[in-house]
């Protein structure tokens, strides 16, 4: 497998790309037109905004937006590579007989979690984390449902005893939801990273070759 | 319990014993629900267990306020089928546009009649195979969506058919 650029992308490359800035990049499937379009706006209108609080503060936001509209792979790109020079380790088994809590990332404006664990983010980190499911209310868990997008988990909802429907959430394009639960009682939970599903379709491309 | 390294995650799956195959990631639904079952329109039954992670959209059907559906036809594939509302949202139409799609995209506008409402869709199918939705409005009208000639269609000799209910159904994306 092998990963194409744009050649003007690669030529403005800041500095070697960080090891997870292609997992974390990488589509599990094409999005629509249309997904891109809104990608594109939502890059253009961040950067508009973050440009009237530097250099372009004393010019009108229409033309910030003329501005930005040039720059929007770059800025895509910066961003990126920013967010993936750091490196983040997570578990990757998560015991449902004990509390779940979800960390959150935001990557080109839209949030993803980050890890699933089965406790709080020590004390100093951003945030300790949402809890998602608390055994101390002593309700058992019926479902688990899964929002992704071609990028990875948007969210996790638990389905309870307390409240034994799916999640009322509204249709939103571009994410899916999937239900884990086939009539039975889930006890654990395996999460694959970008790197690890990355990894894995290497593994599988180098397998058949 | 391995550690992983990432930005973000991808997958969420029941864990699986050693040994086991390890747990389908299941079907993709546009809001959270049990798993729904699939009807196979190729073979005219249920769907069998499919390892293929299938994205699935709505068909709102006979939601008050719809004025007509629209069906996007590529080759001898059926898209997508999606109601029209005054006023709703039609960027379903730039969905289909762009480099993921192959082929030039064919749309069939199927208008109601005001209080009109679809009564059944069948799939049609020829020499075993799936080539057409018939949607039956009020008697005694039909519309068939299909990029077929009205004469191959005439030979159609098997009909599967779903009776309509006011809820909503799933068709790929």
């Amino acid at each position: 497998m092998a990963a194409c650029f744009h050649q003007g992308c690669y030529a403005f490359k800041p500095s070697p790309l960080s090891p997870n800035f292609i997992p974390a990049t990488h589509h599990d499937f094409t999005p629509s037109a249309s997904d891109e379009v809104r990608r594109r706006r939502r890059i253009q209108r961040t950067l508009s905004r973050k440009l009237g609080l530097g250099v372009l503060s004393g010019m009108p936001e229409e033309l910030r937006y003329m501005v930005a509209e040039h720059l929007i792979r770059e800025c895509a790109i910066i961003s990126c590579q920013e967010l993936t020079s750091q490196s983040y380790v997570f578990s990757s088994e998560i015991d449902l007989s004990r509390d779940v809590y979800a960390t959150y990332v935001r990557f080109e404006g839209i949030q993803y979690v980050q890890s699933l664990q089965n406790g709080p983010r020590p004390h100093g980190d951003d945030t300790a984390g949402e809890l998602l499911f608390d055994t101390k209310q002593g309700h058992d868990l019926r479902n688990i449902y899964v929002a992704y997008d071609h990028l990875g988990v948007r969210c996790v909802r638990m389905e309870t005893s307390d409240n034994p429907s799916p999640p009322s959430v509204p249709a939103t394009r571009g994410m899916w939801w999937r239900s884990l639960s086939k009539g039975h009682r889930i006890r654990s939970l395996t999460v694959k990273s970008d790197v690890s599903l990355v990894l894995h379709i290497l593994v599988c491309c180098a397998t058949l070759t | 319990m391995n550690p992983l390294q990432g930005l973000k995650l991808r997958q969420v799956l029941e864990s699986t014993p050693p040994g086991q195959a390890s747990t389908h990631a299941g079907h993709g639904w546009a809001i959270p629900g049990p798993d729904r079952t699939l009807i196979d329109l190729q073979k005219g039954r249920i769907a069998p267990k499919v390892t293929e992670s299938l994205r699935m959209s709505f068909l709102e059907c006979n939601k008050p306020g719809t004025d007509g559906y629209a069906a996007a036809i590529e080759g001898f594939h059926l898209m997508k089928l999606v109601a029209h509302r005054p006023g709703g949202d039609t960027s379903f139409y730039e969905a289909l546009n762009g480099p993921a799609i192959p082929g030039p995209v064919v749309w069939m506008y199927l208008p109601l009649n005001p209080g009109e409402t679809i009564r059944e869709i069948s799939a049609i199918r020829l020499f075993s195979h799936f080539v057409a939705l018939l949607v039956r409005m009020a008697a005694p009208r039909a519309s068939l969506v299909a990029d077929l000639c009205p004469s191959l269609i005439s030979c159609f000799h098997s009909f599967i058919r779903t009776r309509s209910e006011r809820s909503s159904s799933g068709t790929t994306t």
